[in-house]
């Protein structure tokens, strides 16, 4: 591997294809990145970059610890890690809401149930976006931690509310659930770690410069 | 003795904190010693001060949310207390009250550990060993810059880090564009944070509502650049005085660090800004890419030690003493002769007592002997851990040893007084 190689690192799941179709717009070779096989490194000799494809949460885990000189994230990963990264370019897809909701019907129920008892019951995969949200809004909560499904909380009766993304609303609309209110809007960022940026900045340039090209 | 962990209920330690043992605290006292002979052959002399103070001392320049940033206690009296969370805040503390005019210009380093609170889920440090310097009290700051800089090279390339880079950046140059843009006192602290947080995707949405011209050369010039000239460039249409000001300043340090032949260590950086508010002029950090993290920073900070009692420019820096253990191979130093000593089966404390006298003329000569009272199996893989060359057992009669030469796997019986006589000769 070329020494002067960077890594980048991708997410699986819904923001993979709109990444990978930036980098190939952009002039990128992708075809490591298209091939069905279940590799989570794949390096591209031609372009001098290393592929890490990782959970959405850890690559700004991976890029502040300098495992990864790049990566692409939703805003809503680094709203809620507050990795130390340096957030360079918005390649406004993958959009998504970060919502409140709550069962339909229910919500008259929850405000009677907050005033009653004085605090909230919250299941979400942020804990810390929905523990900042409910500490500027003056609002006690008691936030559950859930790892996915997040939508069976409020109807298993885990929680009254639920902080969550969504991008059609189809999921909450096919398990019986409300928006109650907007808190982010959240869409893939090219971050990068510190000390790359400044020590490997021609080529990270380099790279922005072309990526920014095709966005806008 | 070790089998029944679970029986044991003080095992954990505070998050952030941790023990550290001989293997690794005899690399970081090389470290250590070669940063300690470039200080004093630069006449800086070592201050320790206490490791907790006032807190309204500590908090002093520890910037906006001290409060979540310090270690905090009550003392006795009800006073609050902080942990140290540098050594810059203390020297200038110590600066102020005890430095008289004659005294300057006073050359002070340190080696200590430092305190920061840090959140429970980050897993942060909170307890970080530094060594570093203050130069206190030259009023042509330029070429005190030059000298603290000049030192830090010095010590990172004969610790042989790699590939390092250090980025210069100067407090002023974001205000200085913060006026050219007129912003008020919210927004300033909105572009502050927005530098603070890296987020330079806000700050161009914000910047571009307000003027997109102006927006891309602001950012522009907020990313690293090793080119001088390309800088000067892109400030020529701005007639902002703190610009200006800050960027000749910058300039002149990089023509003096070339002439001293140092030109490829140095990048710009305009983006810098560190945790500490106390800083007034030229800002500096040390990247290290086979760390990929910042091992050291400093800078000049002329109106701290005036919140002291006195008004004296002082500038300086620290580098973080794991980080950069990390950053380095082993040093070698000279290889020493270390001695496992130890009696045969069955000693009583009377062949202790002559095992220690052995060892004592040993030590007089300079080499590093442990004792071993008891019998121990597996000896050589303790030995070989512990880095011992030889092992050495007294015979019952004392006056044979037994010697195995670890490395080479070799067994002889000597003398001990030709023993002796032999390492004398060595």
């Amino acid at each position: 591997m070329a020494k002067e190689a960077i890594k980048i690192a991708i997410p699986k799941g819904y923001l993979f294809e709109p990444c990978v179709g930036v980098l190939e717009k952009a002039g990128y070779d992708v075809s490591f990145l298209l091939e069905d096989n279940r590799k989570l490194s794949i390096y591209s000799s031609r372009d001098s970059i290393v592929y890490i494809i990782s959970r959405p949460m850890d690559v700004p885990v991976y890029v502040e610890h300098g495992a990864c000189d790049l990566g692409f994230s939703g805003k809503d990963a680094l709203m809620e890690k507050e990795s130390k990264v340096y957030e360079l370019l918005d390649l406004k897809n993958g959009e998504c809401r970060i919502i409140l909701a709550t069962l339909k019907n229910e919500i008259e129920n929850v405000k009677k149930h907050y005033s009653r008892f004085g605090v909230v019951k919250v299941a979400t995969s942020y804990p810390n976006i929905a523990r900042k949200y409910f500490d500027e809004k003056g609002i006690q909560a008691e936030i559950i931690k859930l790892h996915g499904s997040v939508e069976l909380a409020p109807a298993l009766g885990i929680a009254d509310e639920i902080l969550d993304i969504t991008s059609t609303g189809r999921t909450l609309e096919d398990n019986n659930l409300v928006e109650m209110s907007e808190i982010a809007v959240s869409t893939t960022r090219v971050i990068a770690n510190a000390t790359s940026y400044r020590v490997k900045y021609d080529l990270i340039n380099n790279f922005i410069n072309k990526i920014k090209s095709v966005i806008k | 003795m070790f089998d029944n962990k679970k029986s044991n209920n003080i095992i954990k330690l505070p998050f952030g904190t941790r023990d550290i043992l001989p293997s690794e605290i005899d690399e970081r006292n090389k470290i250590k010693e070669l940063i300690s002979r470039e200080f004093r052959m630069w006449g800086y002399g070592e201050v320790n001060t206490p490791v907790f103070e006032y807190t309204r001392n500590i908090s002093v320049g520890a910037g906006k949310n001290w409060k979540d940033k310090l270690i905090n206690f009550f003392d006795v009296d009800g006073n609050p207390v902080s942990l140290r969370s540098d050594m810059t805040i203390p020297i200038a503390r110590l600066a102020g009250m005890r430095l008289k005019e004659n005294q300057l210009p006073s050359r002070f380093c340190y080696f200590a550990d430092s305190f920061r609170q840090s959140g429970t889920q980050k897993g942060a440090r909170r307890i970080y060993n530094q060594a570093g310097l203050e130069l206190i009290g030259f009023k042509n700051s330029i070429i005190a810059d030059v000298e603290v800089l000049i030192i830090l090279i010095n010590i990172l390339n004969g610790l042989n880090v790699k590939d390092y880079k250090i980025g210069l950046g100067h407090v002023e140059f974001i205000e200085g564009l913060c006026d050219w843009f007129e912003l008020d006192i919210k927004e300033r602290d909105f572009i502050r944070n927005r530098v603070i947080l890296k987020d330079f995707v806000e700050l161009e949405n914000f910047l571009n509502k307000r003027d997109t011209k102006k927006a891309k050369i602001f950012i522009k010039l907020l990313q690293p650049e090793s080119s001088i000239d390309k800088i000067s460039n892109l400030i020529s249409d701005i007639d902002n005085k703190k610009v200006i000001q800050s960027f000749n300043y910058i300039k002149e340090l990089n023509n003096i660090l070339t002439g001293l032949n140092n030109k490829d260590y140095f990048i710009t950086d305009f983006s810098i800004v560190r945790d500490f508010d106390y800083y007034t002029g030229l800002l500096f950090e040390v990247y290290c890419p086979a760390l990929n993290d910042i091992i050291g920073s400093g800078g000049r900070y002329d109106k701290l030690i005036k919140k002291f009692g006195k008004d004296i420019p002082a500038t300086g820096f620290a580098l973080d003493i794991d980080l950069a253990h990390k950053a380095i191979e082993v040093l070698q130093g000279k290889e020493e002769l270390k001695i496992l000593l130890k009696t045969g089966n069955n000693a009583d404390i009377g062949d202790s007592i002559k095992l220690i006298e052995i060892a004592r003329k040993l030590h007089k000569m300079g080499v590093i002997v442990e004792l071993l009272y008891e019998d121990k199996p597996e000896l050589e893989v303790f030995a070989l851990e512990k880095k011992y060359n030889i092992i050495v057992e007294v015979k019952s009669n004392f006056k044979d040893l037994e010697v195995l030469d670890i490395k080479s796997n070799s067994r002889k019986v000597e003398k001990i007084n030709d023993f002796i006589e032999g390492l004398k000769r060595r």
